[in-house]
């Protein structure tokens, strides 16, 4: 194992494909900073978790072209001849690919973190939120890597596991979004009333926008089980978290009447346990599957 | 040039992947056709949004079809068969273009032609002019070859399937968010009724909008004519002020890759 671990590394290491993904994350980090820059943003809050979906999409690329070379250069054959288990292959790749979706993360962090915090301003949410988040992100990042190794190491045409990874995984994370947006839209409106004189009042309406029943359900499960969905969700748990009322002046209980009647900030312990699911099935029907493929 | 259409014609009807494409791409026109029905019976909405959304679809399925498809003669060698055959290489690329070209055309047809059946007896045809829609509708489809044309550039000259068929997914998906970019700072207005505090909207007096372009509008406006994704995006919103330049536009798109494809083919070192 260790050598197989050692083999795929170096390949990793001297992969310019690699180090390209990582100057693009960097890159992307780069890209949100002036964009939030010209927003006179205070803090990298906003933009601190949209590696989650840039990870889904470079990793895809990255783990479709290191795992499809293996099958095409005749690779993977031989370290089975060398005697190496399938399982130890299987889990090799898995662990590269991992490691190379995370440091691609740590590429944008580090830009976002390093420059971020003096360009724009360090993140000023609570640290615990902040480092939970941040482990829920690593754990959907993982997921990610499970589902791209599953597909590539069962694929032995190169092309078709990286059409199918990363056409794949935008049109997930486009289709999400928009399954995300319609769990956003709140079941009542708040209509805000400031009058001259008195307190503000807020009344609530029933909106006709309003997703429920079977079809909230199905969304709620797509949003919160797949990595696709838990990625959009973290990259907008600002919104979610913070409550974004117009005008000063309503009491504690006006406040707390508002936030629940919004959808509730991002729960990353259930996304976890969720996530570690799939991890758990892709990669027991992986290493299932790949024990019983026909290498030629 | 006949023999080598024919050849490419023939791998294109036995082509599952370009019947499944074919299929999703009716499917598609059938869903969205359904939605409007769905959203008629809350407002009117007339069926063209609907029918000239094709060129966003079109292209991510051809960005697919074209790797799959022309990258094949490559790891079948089939591209050094039709040269030892004797074809010059410009009328092999020429040929491939022109059978990529046909395929995305008719991903677009089996759109627009579900759209039409599913959705005219829900809704009712098309309410825009004959004499808007059908320009609007060809100009879309040189837009399209346009697609094509730089696909199959980057095809032709990279003999690994997989890095090509990456090289165009991303490439395309590259082109719809740098339009949807340049899209969003021309519509900047100059003035906004407020300002930008820590990354909020105070609403107040008019400032200037950091997003207004003012240096580089000119330089904006023609990369967002020039490229084929904006173009893709102007059809599908159904602009129909830019008519006369697009078409031109993209014809330059096809020249000017089709010329530099065919050219960088030729020298290729066909293995």
């Amino acid at each position: 194992m260790r050598n197989l671990l050692a083999a795929n590394f170096l390949r990793l290491k001297k992969s310019v494909l690699f180090w390209g993904t990582l100057a693009f994350m960097a890159g992307y980090a780069l890209w949100q900073l002036r964009f939030w820059i010209a927003f006179n943003e205070v803090t990298i809050d906003p933009m601190i978790f949209d590696y989650a979906g840039a990870v889904g999409v470079v990793a895809a690329v990255w783990s479709s072209l290191f795992l499809g070379t293996d099958y095409s250069d005749g690779t993977l054959r031989n370290k089975l001849t060398a005697g190496h288990s399938r399982n130890a292959v299987y889990l090799a790749g898995l662990i590269t690919n991992t490691s190379a979706a995370l440091l691609q993360c740590a590429a944008y962090l580090a830009v976002a973190l390093g420059s971020g915090s003096f360009l724009i301003g360090p993140p000023r949410m609570e640290a615990g939120r902040l480092l939970l988040l941040l482990a829920g992100t690593l754990v959907t990042v993982i997921a990610f890597c499970a589902i791209f190794t599953a597909v590539g190491m069962l694929c032995a045409r190169k092309t078709v596991t990286a059409v199918v990874c990363i056409a794949g995984s935008f049109a997930l994370l486009g289709y999400l979004s928009s399954v995300d947006s319609y769990l956003n839209i709140p079941q009542y409106s708040a209509y805000i009333d400031v009058p001259e004189n008195g307190a503000v009042s807020v009344t609530y309406e029933l909106n006709s926008g309003y997703v429920s029943g079977t079809r909230r359900a199905v969304f709620v499960f797509l949003d919160d089980a797949t990595p696709f969905g838990q990625a959009v969700q973290y990259m907008r748990s600002r919104q979610r978290d913070e409550i974004s009322l117009p005008e000063d002046g309503f009491s504690e209980a006006q406040i707390e009447e508002y936030r629940q009647h919004m959808r509730p900030p991002v729960a990353p312990l259930p996304l976890m346990a969720y996530s570690l699911a799939v991890i758990a099935l892709s990669t027991g029907a992986g290493v299932a599957l790949f024990r019983r493929k026909d290498l030629k | 040039m006949r023999n080598l259409l024919a050849a490419n014609f023939l791998r294109l009807r036995k082509n599952k992947l370009f019947w499944g494409l074919l299929a999703f791409s009716t499917g598609f026109g059938a869903l969205v056709a359904f939605n409007y029905y769905e959203m008629s019976q809350i407002e009117p909405i007339t069926l063209d949004g609907a029918f000239f959304i094709y060129p966003m679809t079109a292209c991510i399925l051809t960005a697919v079809f074209i790797p799959l498809f022309l990258g094949r003669e490559y790891s079948d060698s089939t591209i050094r068969n039709k040269v030892s055959a004797g074809c010059s290489r410009f009328l092999v690329y020429a040929a491939n273009l022109l059978t990529a070209a046909a395929a995305s055309l008719l991903f677009c047809a089996a759109h627009m032609i579900a759209v039409t059946v599913v959705g005219t007896p829900l809704i009712g045809f098309i309410a825009m002019e004959a004499n808007l829609a059908v320009p609007l509708a060809l100009g879309s489809l040189i837009t399209m070859a346009a697609f094509c044309a730089l696909f199959t550039l980057v095809v032709m000259n990279c003999s690994r399937k997989s890095l090509s068929a990456a090289v165009c997914i991303l490439g395309v998906f590259l082109l719809l968010f740098a339009a949807i970019y340049l899209r969003s700072r021309l519509l900047s207005p100059e003035y906004v009724n407020g300002v930008w505090i820590a990354g909020e909207f105070i609403p107040g007096d008019p400032t200037p909008n950091p997003q207004y372009l003012s240096d580089g509008r000119a330089f904006f406006e023609f990369l967002y004519a020039l490229l084929p994704s904006s173009q893709a995006i102007e059809y599908a919103s159904q602009e129909v002020q830019n008519l006369n330049w697009f078409p031109l536009y993209s014809l330059a798109v096809i020249v000017l890759s089709t010329g530099a494809g065919a050219a960088l083919f030729r020298r290729k070192d066909l293995k």
